[in-house]
């Protein structure tokens, strides 16, 4: 006989592991681009918050403006937010390591920093500081015995896993995608066999940006589009890194998962505002005790 | 003998800049341009300390106004709660920053190199922001700390030297006096043999080890003086303006830092002030054209950042 109390708690705890395994899904596919990007160009996308803006934004403009059907959108938004990474990384990354010889990461780094606050204030600028909705693509919810779960935030999270999937696969089984690999782990032997690095850093540089924009483009009808929605969701991309270590996506999910945990477990017990700092925290305990991550093949 | 030729040549700039500092407010009691430069001072300060990290042991620091702002809460907080003296507050502003970030480097510089650096320092600021944010009761959470007591007066004989925000000379010489002492440590620092140890680890943490260096503890005693100015002179700009918001932690205060390094050049401890003096006034003259004001800000960096690594008047000319 189980007493009504523990059976509340059975049901908030089974609620908030779901809903820890969805929140989970944004934090993992913000991670995959951001350690793409790291191991791919040695760089911290510090300005990966933004592109997650830029997806949310693109989003609510072809919705709004255009009022064309969810599935376009997502996929007009991943090919948008690709190009502007890819111009981006053309325009101010490629010049930084030309110039800045054996030490290009130093300047590299400043242009990114710098980078996240001018893209910051520009969305101010161009689309002025309001929220802005998007209607969800889906409408309702799903019981399973006690519990709930929105419908437009399982099908977000649902195509969310599905794109780490395919970027799974992408790595693993396209050419491209070997390239990129190859290009991580020996830049040395990789110019050897007669390919180019710099070709490929605009398109490494792309994709992180359209895995970024591709969840700001899914979690625009759950959350608000703004200026400043991509601040939490860009370090939570540099939490997931650590916590997981490099050299594994299904590592960074299983990152992005925990981190979903222990931010939806803090914020209903303690309060929301505290999530931050102990995800934080937990990021720091990882680092203190195993540098290389959880779940991390590389060790740097 | 200290006033030989040689050393008039090797401290031009700080002649410069200590002689045309105090004729300023001689030639000119216009309090809007005097706090122009005091900001620029504060800057100043700020950017040469960075570069002790930054362009003398290679520690990307995306952190230093987490210091900055610690500094500034820790002197105020102390100042209103326990009634201490402002000129005390001052050290408490470098001391309590220098001890966290002691604390915290520790673990982190022994075990993570380079690029980390960058990262780890800027989670640092931004949880120090959250926690400044979070720990209203005792520092007013978003809208800050408000009506912070000023330096009181000094006597000295006839003469006594009152700082008032109706004529803020006197704020102003003491900004000058501090940019100054800054300016002597650091270029004191970084021409003793420690500063020449920093150098060997910038080019390389192993040949530093080679030769026995003690690596660690090499950056941490950059790191802390780093740290320690920028504490202390955020509890001066605490109070001088009298009012502190969580924004001095915020990452627009490092892209501050960022540009008046990148426009006076690294590894020159000058050519912060230098670029802090064009950073504040050139901010305050776009004024003008608003928001759009803060983007234009962040492509200069972007720009002078891509076409001159190492600094721009740096390399414009071979003045320092």
């Amino acid at each position: 006989m189980i007493s009504a109390g523990a059976a509340y708690a059975a049901y908030v705890f089974l609620q908030l592991l779901v809903n820890a395994i969805i929140e989970g899904s944004l934090y993992a596919l913000m991670g995959v681009g951001f350690a793409l990007i790291l191991e791919g160009m040695g760089l911290f996308n510090l300005a990966h918050g933004q592109f997650y803006v830029l997806g949310g934004y693109v989003t609510y403009f072809l919705i709004a403006g255009l009022s064309l059907d969810p599935v376009t959108t997502v996929v007009l938004t991943a090919i948008s937010v690709f190009a502007v990474g890819f111009l981006i990384e053309r325009v101010t990354i490629s010049p930084a390591r030309v110039r800045g010889g054996r030490d290009w990461t130093f300047p590299g780094l400043i242009v990114l920093l710098a980078l996240s606050v001018t893209l910051a204030n520009l969305w101010i600028v161009l689309f002025g500081p309001e929220y802005r909705g998007v209607m969800p693509y889906v409408t309702g919810h799903i019981s399973l015995g006690e519990l709930t779960i929105d419908s437009q935030r399982l099908l977000s999270a649902v195509i969310t896993y599905g794109i780490i999937g395919v970027m799974y696969l992408f790595l693993s089984r396209t050419k491209m995608g070997l390239a990129i690999r190859g290009l991580s782990q020996n830049i040395e032997l990789f110019q050897l066999c007669g390919v180019t690095p710099s070709r490929f850093y605009p398109i490494i540089f792309g994709i992180g940006a359209l895995t970024a924009g591709t969840a700001g483009s899914l979690l625009a009808p759950i959350y608000y589009v703004s200026p400043a929605a991509g601040d939490f969701p860009g370090l939570i991309a540099f939490v997931v890194v650590v916590v997981a270590g490099l050299g594994s996506i299904r590592g960074l999910a299983l990152a992005g998962i925990l981190i979903g945990i222990v931010d939806s477990f803090t914020s209903y017990f303690l309060s929301p505002e505290w999530g931050y700092l102990t995800v934080f925290a937990a990021a720091a305990i990882v680092l203190a005790l195993r540098p290389s991550g959880l779940f991390g093949t590389k060790t740097e | 003998m200290i006033w030989s030729r040689n050393f008039v040549v090797d401290n031009r700039v700080l002649i410069i800049l200590a002689v045309g500092g105090s004729l300023v407010p001689v030639v000119t009691r216009n309090q809007y341009v005097l706090h122009l430069l005091i900001l620029s001072y504060i800057l100043g300060v700020l950017a040469a300390s960075w570069d002790l990290m930054a362009g003398y042991t290679g520690l990307l620091s995306f952190g230093h106004q987490a210091s900055y702002a610690l500094g500034a809460y820790a002197s105020a907080i102390s100042v209103m709660y326990l009634g201490i003296s402002p000129w005390l507050g001052l050290l408490i502003g470098g001391i309590f920053p220098s001890i966290i970030v002691l604390i915290i480097a520790y673990p982190i510089l022994k075990t993570l190199r380079g690029t980390y650096i960058a990262l780890m320092t800027l989670a640092f600021s931004l949880v120090v922001y959250e926690v400044i944010i979070l720990l209203r009761s005792i520092t007013g959470g978003l809208s800050g700390l408000w009506g912070i007591p000023s330096f009181p007066s000094i006597k000295l004989g006839a003469l006594t030297i009152v700082f008032s925000y109706q004529d803020r000379t006197s704020y102003y010489y003491l900004a000058l006096v501090m940019t100054i002492a800054v300016i002597l440590l650091l270029r004191t620092f970084v021409n003793s043999r420690y500063g020449i140890f920093l150098r060997i680890i910038k080019e390389s943490d192993a040949v530093g080890e080679s030769i026995g260096l003690d690596t660690v503890r090499l950056k941490l005693l950059s790191l802390t003086t780093a740290t320690f100015i920028a504490g202390v002179i955020g509890a001066f700009y605490a109070h001088y303006t009298q009012i502190i918001t969580p924004d001095m932690g915020w990452i627009q205060t490092m892209l501050d830092i960022l540009l008046a390094t990148m426009l006076g050049g690294m590894g020159t401890i000058y050519g912060g002030i230098a670029g802090a003096l064009a950073v504040t006034f050139l901010k305050e003259y776009l004024r003008i054209i608003g928001d759009l004001r803060l983007v234009l800000y962040g492509v200069i960096l972007i720009v002078i950042t891509i076409f001159f690594p190492g600094g721009l008047l740096k390399r414009m000319s071979n003045l320092w």
